[in-house]
C-alpha cells in the first residue's frame, strides 16, 4: 500500500520530469519560427510598400502549414502605402499555451507570443 | 511494539523516496537551466541577425541622388550610418546609446564594432573582415557591419560567451 502511495505522490513530479523538456523545446520553436516568418514578411511588406493582404496570407499559409492554428494568428502591419524611406512596421501575435506540463498552481495560461518588426519601405511611387 | 517497526518501516521508505525524488530534482533543474539557456542563445542569436539585416537593408538605402544621376553608386554614410542605428535601435529595443530598455532581451550594450561601405566594383567580390572572422560576397555596391553584445545571462549556470554577428545588403534601385 504504501509502494502505491508513494508513487502516486511522486508521479507529478517525474512526469514533469520526463516531459517538460519537450514541451519547453517545443515553445521555444514556435517561437523562433513566428520571428523567421515575420521577418520574411517584413521583408515583403518593404518591397510593396505596406503590408498587403497577400503578404498577410502567405505568412498564414506558411504558419499553417507549419500546424499552427490559423483562427488563433494576428499578424498586423502598416497598410497605408509608404514610400521609400519611411518606416514599416509588422507584428504577431499568438497564444503560447501551457508553458507547464503539470499545471501544480491550477492556473490557466494567457501568455502570448509577440514579435514586432520595424523596416525602412523600399517603394518607389 | 509491532506498530512502532510498522512506522519506522514507513519512515524508512518514504525517506528513500524523498531522497531519489530531491536528487533527481537537482539533476533536472540543472538540465533544465542548460536547456532554457541554449534556447535563449537560439533566440537572442536569431533576434540580432534578423534585426542587422533589416539595419543594414536600412542603410543601404541613403545614397547620394546627384551620384547616381551620374551613374555612381555613393553611400551617404553618415545618413547610412545613422538609418543603421536607428533600425537596430527599433528592433531591438535599444537607446540612443545603444543600451537595452528593461524590455529588452539583452542587458548589455550593444557595440557596433565595423561599418562600411563597399561601392567600387569588381562584382561579385569576396568581402573579408579578419578581426571578426567574416566573410561575405558582395554582388554590389554594399553596406557592411558587425556587432557584439554579451550574453545577458539570465540564468545563472548560463557562460559568459558574446555574439558577433555580421551582415551586409546591397543597394537596390
Amino acid at each position: 500500500m504504501s509502494k502505491i502511495v508513494a508513487f502516486f505522490l511522486t508521479l507529478p513530479f517525474f512526469v514533469f520530469f520526463v516531459f517538460q523538456p519537450f514541451l519547453s523545446e517545443y515553445i521555444h520553436t514556435r517561437g523562433m519560427v513566428l520571428e523567421n516568418v515575420l521577418h520574411k514578411a517584413v521583408k515583403l511588406a518593404a518591397r510593396e510598400g505596406k503590408m498587403t493582404p497577400e503578404i498577410k496570407q502567405y505568412a498564414i499559409d506558411e504558419l499553417k502549414a507549419l500546424h499552427f492554428d490559423e483562427s488563433k494568428i494576428q499578424i498586423s502591419g502598416t497598410e497605408t502605402l509608404s514610400p521609400r524611406g519611411q518606416y514599416i512596421e509588422a507584428s504577431v501575435t499568438y497564444p503560447m499555451g501551457p508553458y507547464f506540463i503539470v499545471n501544480f498552481a491550477g492556473v490557466s495560461e494567457t501568455r502570448k507570443y509577440y514579435f514586432k518588426a520595424v523596416e525602412m519601405s523600399e517603394y518607389l511611387p | 511494539m509491532p506498530s512502532r517497526i510498522c512506522h519506522g518501516f514507513h519512515a524508512k521508505f518514504f525517506m528513500k523516496w524523498i531522497v531519489t525524488l530531491t536528487l533527481m530534482t537537482v539533476i533536472y533543474v540543472h538540465f533544465w537551466l542548460l536547456q532554457m539557456d541554449a534556447n535563449t542563445k537560439n533566440v537572442i542569436h536569431a533576434k540580432l541577425k534578423n534585426s542587422l539585416d533589416l539595419a543594414v537593408h536600412d542603410a543601404a538605402l541613403h545614397i547620394d541622388r546627384n551620384e547616381k544621376e551620374k551613374g555612381y553608386i555613393v553611400f551617404t554614410v553618415d545618413q547610412a550610418r545613422q538609418a543603421l542605428q536607428t533600425s537596430l535601435q527599433t528592433n531591438l529595443s535599444l537607446d540612443n546609446n545603444l543600451e537595452p530598455y528593461g524590455n529588452s532581451l539583452l542587458k548589455d550594450r550593444v557595440r557596433l564594432v565595423w561599418f562600411d561601405a563597399v561601392e567600387t566594383g569588381p562584382f561579385p567580390q569576396t568581402y573579408t573582415q579578419p578581426a571578426y572572422n567574416y566573410v561575405d560576397t558582395l554582388y554590389g555596391p554594399s553596406i557592411i557591419a558587425i556587432i557584439q553584445v554579451k550574453h545577458p545571462k539570465h540564468f545563472g549556470i548560463a557562460m559568459d560567451i558574446e555574439y558577433t554577428i555580421g551582415a551586409s545588403h546591397e543597394y537596390k534601385p
